[in-house]
């Protein structure tokens, strides 16, 4: 069984946010307007984040980013405290968020220590002539709705490694009688990367590039304190 | 066989509420009434919106609702506490209190479950609560904790009204058909037999040792809705203790102002004497001091351990965007208040409502003060993000509706029920002419009454 | 299956919350029904079977 798993090297990400605007228009995240965004209601399901200079810090003069997927914890607290299942985590370690389900509690969004999480606070609207663009992919089915779907008001969504690509990649690989071949599912961010700073595979197989780059000295996660084991693993800068 | 009702030497007092009926009343009712009107109106209005007509945001994901939920939970204690720990622990004062204090636990009790719904942002989705419930996640230990709180404080506040409903239903003969046929069906066909009074009293008995479980049970719980998450300020195995603390000290202090609103409006002046006041003052000092305690515990471990997350939500309470909410609750749940018991309130029922009602208002801040600074300053957030929050008119509209929804509640019940227990304050539950009793008592020595 | 796996089952299994929390009200209802019909029928049969009972046990 697959362990799907995300590199991010810190040194090569120059900060462009391609992975944010990719991951927008890959997975159909709302667009709000410029009044919610003050307010803290944006979405991106994978944000940049200019990291606040610690005082008296030499290396302050530069600016540092930091960009944020979902961590797919191998132990997730968001997982832990979802009353109805509609998180979960599935055989491959993705972290999954099922729409068709949510009651909108936001116990997870709280409970998420890395704010991966968004609400729909109204129902999800697009720009006119945007909405005809929307990616129509989508994971259903069996009272599932998840990926890029397009979400009712009052549920909470977030980052699920592209998980309609998975889908994508194995029903062609089935199809074709065999098993999925490394590079075949990579989501849209490590797809689009400016710097090419992302590295998508499966943590199960020894050759593949994130176990390889999750071996190195640099390689830390976030939060590891917290014993919530990301699989989202970043490589530290220089 | 012809019903027997204890003598109660304040009967006709007691009764006179009830008797009266509406009259003057219907203004206040239909004043309350407005505002839970208006309240619903804009609940409608959000579920059609979406929840973005509050201040809610990221990060701050829980705000005035999830307070409400925690205060009006914490107000409920007031009730299960007077009536079933002290009738545990056979503190006598109580009797006048109970049901006053009862009727407190079962009208907020609904309201704290509707704030639940109100937060969600998919209300229409409720029952998945059922269909896909997990026992993993404490919002499902909240869910049967509650309802189960919920339905014993329905019996238990029914039970011990029984008798009394059986009073009204042969004293008050010149009421509306309407309402004397509701006492008929809800006195159940009490006769008043003493074997009936005994039976009473030991389920009572039994149930308050339920009850004092239960009430411990559900406000940890709500607790550990936020004490189960990782994040600062939240994750402390303190949060239970504190808030089942909280919650027993603010119910407490909402039964004093209750107390004295009705002593006044009723003139039941006799019936509920200046000594009740007194024990709740003694009850009141505890509490307050014990607050005091818990504030130390919590915030002098989070000082010295100096975890940095943790800092970012101190110094957020202590100095930040809430110091001014923070400081306010500590001056007016436990300064001011201590003040008055020990220097003023000995005897002033003023006094007494004044530090009540202060009590009460710093308990919201402080719940407030414990869910909000928290979701400003999350884990690893607070490097990146910093949150605020602003509520919006409606998040205070439906406030004000689900607080004017109890009150109504409570108002239409002191119309139609005697508030002071009759049959729990006569000096004696014997049948005069029947000498024949004591039986084997199973739970709790009663106070005699031979 | 272990105790570790059946536990985790246990909770994490989405419907049994919702069953726990049927049940606990449903047997709480039930006892509550019961011992109000047991109260209020401490005046009819009590004062014959119940003291004649009583006198057997003593």
């Amino acid at each position: 069984m697959a362990r799907w798993s995300m590199v991010i090297d810190l040194d090569k990400c120059v900060a462009c946010q391609g992975c944010s605007i990719a991951c927008r228009f890959e997975n159909n995240t709302p667009i709000v307007s410029p009044e919610e965004a003050e307010l803290g209601r944006e979405m991106l399901w994978n944000e940049v984040f200019p990291l606040r200079a610690e005082e008296g810090d030499i290396a302050s003069e530069q600016s540092r980013f930091l960009t944020r997927p979902c961590m797919h914890c191998e132990n997730p607290p968001c997982v832990k405290v979802c009353p109805v299942q509609a998180t979960f985590i599935g055989d491959e370690g993705i972290v999954h968020q099922n729409y068709a389900r949510c009651i909108g509690c936001r116990f997870c969004t709280v409970a998420c220590p890395y704010g991966v999480r968004y609400f729909n606070w109204y129902a999800p609207s697009w720009e006119e002539g945007l909405e005809q663009h929307l990616n129509p992919d989508r994971v259903m089915g069996n009272g599932d709705l998840e990926g890029p779907a397009i979400r009712p008001r009052g549920v909470v969504e977030k980052c699920t490694y592209c998980i309609h690509r998975l889908h994508k990649a194995r029903a062609r690989a089935e199809a074709e009688g065999r098993e999925i071949r490394s590079g075949e599912y990579v989501p849209a961010c490590v797809q689009t990367c400016t710097g090419k700073a992302r590295f998508f595979g499966d943590l199960e197989d020894p050759n593949s590039i994130v176990s390889q780059l999750s071996q190195e000295r640099r390689a830390f996660r976030l939060l590891e304190e917290a014993g919530t084991r990301p699989k989202t693993i970043y490589l530290e800068e220089g | 066989m012809a019903t027997w009702h204890p003598k109660n030497e304040h009967e006709q007092i007691i009764l006179a509420p009830v008797k009266q009926g509406v009259g003057r009343d219907r203004i206040l009712w239909i004043v309350l009434a407005s505002i839970l009107l208006a309240g619903i109106a804009a609940w409608a209005r959000q579920f059609v919106l979406g929840l973005g007509v509050t201040g809610m945001n990221r990060p701050v994901y829980w705000g005035v609702y999830i307070t409400n939920f925690v205060f009006f939970i914490g107000l409920a204690h007031s009730g299960t506490f007077i009536s079933a720990i002290l009738r545990v622990t056979g503190a006598d004062f109580r009797k006048p209190l109970t049901r006053a204090a009862e009727a407190i636990t079962l009208f907020s009790l609904p309201f704290g479950v509707a704030c639940i719904v109100i937060d969600m942002g998919r209300p229409d989705r409720v029952l998945n609560m059922i269909r896909y419930g997990r026992f993993q996640s404490p919002l499902l230990w909240d869910f049967t904790a509650v309802s189960l709180y919920l339905l014993s404080s329905i019996v238990f506040f029914y039970l011990s009204l029984i008798p009394d409903i059986a009073l009204c239903r042969d004293r008050l003969t010149d009421v509306p058909p309407w309402k004397h046929r509701m006492y008929e069906i809800l006195a159940l066909g009490w006769t008043g037999d003493s074997h009936q009074y005994h039976r009473l009293e030991r389920v009572l008995d039994a149930m308050a040792i339920l009850m004092t479980m239960i009430v411990i049970t559900v406000h940890t719980v709500v607790s550990w809705v936020f004490g189960m998450t990782i994040q600062p300020g939240w994750h402390t195995a303190l949060i239970g203790p504190f808030f089942l603390l909280g919650a027993i000290f603010s119910g407490t202090a909402a039964v004093v102002i209750v107390l004295a609103i009705l002593r006044k409006l009723y003139h039941l002046e006799d019936a509920l004497p200046i000594g009740l006041f007194n024990s709740l003052r003694k009850l009141l000092i505890t509490f307050t001091l014990g607050w005091l305690y818990m504030m130390i515990a919590e915030f002098l471990t989070t000082y010295y351990g100096s975890l940095p997350e943790e800092m970012e939500v101190f110094w957020q309470k202590f100095t930040g965007d809430f110091y001014l909410i923070f400081w306010g609750m500590t001056i007016l749940v436990f300064f001011i208040p201590l003040f008055i018991f020990i220097f003023r309130a000995k005897d002033s029922i003023p006094w007494m409502v004044t530090a009540g009602v202060l009590i009460n208002i710093g308990m919201w801040m402080e719940r407030y003060v414990v869910i909000i600074p928290t979701e400003t300053r999350p884990r690893l957030l607070y490097e990146l993000v910093q949150g605020s929050y602003r509520p919006t008119w409606t998040e205070w509209l439906i406030t004000a509706a689900l607080f004017s929804g109890m009150g109504l509640l409570y108002a239409i019940f002191t119309r139609l029920f005697p508030i002071i227990p009759l049959w729990e304050t006569v000096d004696s539950l014997e049948h005069e002419p029947e000498p024949e009793r004591p039986e084997p008592r199973r739970f709790g020595e009663r106070t005699a009454q031979v | 299956m272990s105790f570790g796996e059946l536990a985790h089952a246990f909770v994490n299994t989405p419907g049994i919350g919702g069953l726990m929390v049927m049940s606990v009200i449903t047997i709480a209802s039930v006892v509550y029904f019961f011992l109000t019909r047991w109260v209020i029928q401490g005046g009819k049969e009590e004062s014959e079977n119940g003291r004649q009972r009583r006198r057997r046990i003593q």
